[in-house]
């Protein structure tokens, strides 16, 4: 029991994680493209997010607190190292949070500074978001070739959060808005591949230990669906965004287009926790390790499988009240 | 924060007092409501500071000191970080009561706004 402990703790501090990118990543990659949005659109553009993105930040909260709660020694070397990020990106998210309220009370004349404000909080969460997972990849050693790979990655995560906002408008909205979309997507996916291509041949460069767990024989085989699984939903991607008539009018082409981003994504944690396991810092510290003691551990299992369920229950109740397009929302 | 505290109370039954003897308030009462706004923000940012220094030197008090705790990053990094909260901070707080301003005197059009009869979804989500 006590060595299984660390287990779920990393677990479900990978699921809280991976829940948070899936989530935030739309109303962030929402917030990027505001301005090419006009004032009519930036409105339902905010509404498309209005009642989801507090909820969906509370998930990054969830997976840092486990950190902290159940991985203290990690948590203390990972956040001090990753300070610059963090705090940029502290101070992107309270940019974000308060041009939300500010951008409709402050008054008519100050609407586009707020506009602007929102989309730049947006962008400086995403790139400190990429630019600490790559710092944390690379086993948060900041040499001149892993400085590179995060930057790459820093750069892959607008791209990533444009499409998963994109699926969401896709979901969401109708008319020209949902054509925008579309076109938006279209430019986006290329460079969001390219990066994903090069993030997947960099990392095993940028890391032997990586490498090494990736390219011995037997693993190479049973890994193959990690790699195979994320081709087929890039192509599925593709042949949606550039053939939309074979689903036009289709409400589950926007759940759809969603759905093989959620894979993409699912499969790269995949890859990632597989890099990393059974470390918590690359080449440094195992989860057993950085572990608190076993008593702590307990008391707080009891509270994680209590609360954990009840989070999930309640997002899945707040995405089916509001579920459904925007343009159909009207109180007379 | 205990003073602030006794102004709450102080200003509240002056009100109260106030309104129960004429259905009026002078122009002093007004002024001095109005500057109560702050008073809740600056009596938790003064509790905050006192259990702040208060608990000095301990982190956790009687456990852990925070020189034990401390990361070691150079102190520009440090001094840096602090000035760009501060500048935010400022920024936000000028923000701030310049919304509330722009707000409280516009209550006349808000009101004209409320009695119209159709309310649209978009509207709704500006709210």
């Amino acid at each position: 029991m006590a060595e299984l402990l660390p287990l779920f703790f990393v677990f479900a501090m990978g699921l809280a994680l991976f829940i948070y990118v899936i989530l935030d990543g739309y109303d962030l990659g929402i917030g990027i493209l505001l301005p090419f949005a006009d004032d009519a659109e930036k409105d339902v553009l905010i509404a498309a997010i209005g009642p989801f993105w507090d909820a969906n930040e509370t998930w990054i909260v969830l997976g840092v607190g486990i950190l902290l709660v159940a991985f203290p020694h990690a948590h203390g070397i990972v956040l001090t190292q990753l300070y610059l990020p963090v705090t940029l990106m502290l101070i992107g998210l309270i940019l974000r949070g308060v041009a939300f309220d500010f951008r409709v009370k402050a008054g008519s004349t100050q609407r586009g500074l707020w506009n602007k404000i929102f989309c730049s909080g947006s962008v400086l969460t995403a790139l400190c978001q990429g630019w600490m997972v790559g710092a944390y990849i690379t086993g948060l050693d900041s040499s001149g070739v892993n400085t590179l790979f995060s930057i790459l990655i820093a750069v892959t995560m607008p791209a990533l959060y444009i499409l998963l906002g994109c699926a969401w408008l896709l979901i969401k909205t109708e008319g020209a808005l949902f054509h925008k979309a579309v076109s938006w997507a279209r430019l986006a996916i290329f460079p969001m591949g390219i990066a994903l291509l090069l993030v997947s041949i960099a990392t095993p460069i940028v890391s032997d230990l990586i490498a090494e767990k990736w390219f011995t024989l037997p693993n190479s085989i049973g890994l193959m669906p990690i790699p195979l699984s994320s081709i087929v939903a890039f192509v599925v991607l593709l042949w949606l965004l550039f053939r939309p008539g074979a689903f036009a009018n289709n409400p589950a082409y926007g759940w759809l287009l969603y759905g093989m981003l959620v894979l993409l994504c699912l499969m790269a944690s995949l890859g990632l926790a597989y890099s990393l396991f059974p470390d918590i810092i690359l080449g440094k510290m195992t989860i057993y390790e950085a572990a608190a003691s076993t008593e702590s551990l307990q008391f707080v299992f009891f509270g994680t499988i209590i609360t954990l369920p009840l989070i999930l229950v309640y997002t899945v109740y707040i995405y089916r009240v509001f579920s459904g397009k925007l343009s159909s929302l009207e109180y007379e | 924060m205990l003073a602030v505290g006794f102004a709450m109370l102080l200003s509240s039954w002056w009100a109260v007092f106030t309104l129960l003897r004429r259905k009026d308030c002078s122009p002093l009462l007004l002024r001095v409501l109005s500057l109560m706004t702050f008073s809740g923000w600056v009596a938790v940012l003064a509790g905050w500071y006192v259990t702040e220094v208060g608990r000095q030197p301990w982190m956790v008090y009687g456990q852990l000191r925070i020189s034990e705790l401390v990361a070691d990053h150079e102190p520009g990094t440090v001094l840096t970080t602090l000035i760009a909260y501060v500048l935010l901070y400022g920024f936000l707080l000028v923000s701030y009561i310049a919304t509330l301003r722009y707000m409280a005197t516009k209550p006349a059009r808000s009101l004209m706004e409320l009695q119209q009869p159709a309310i649209t979804g978009g509207e709704i989500a500006h709210g």
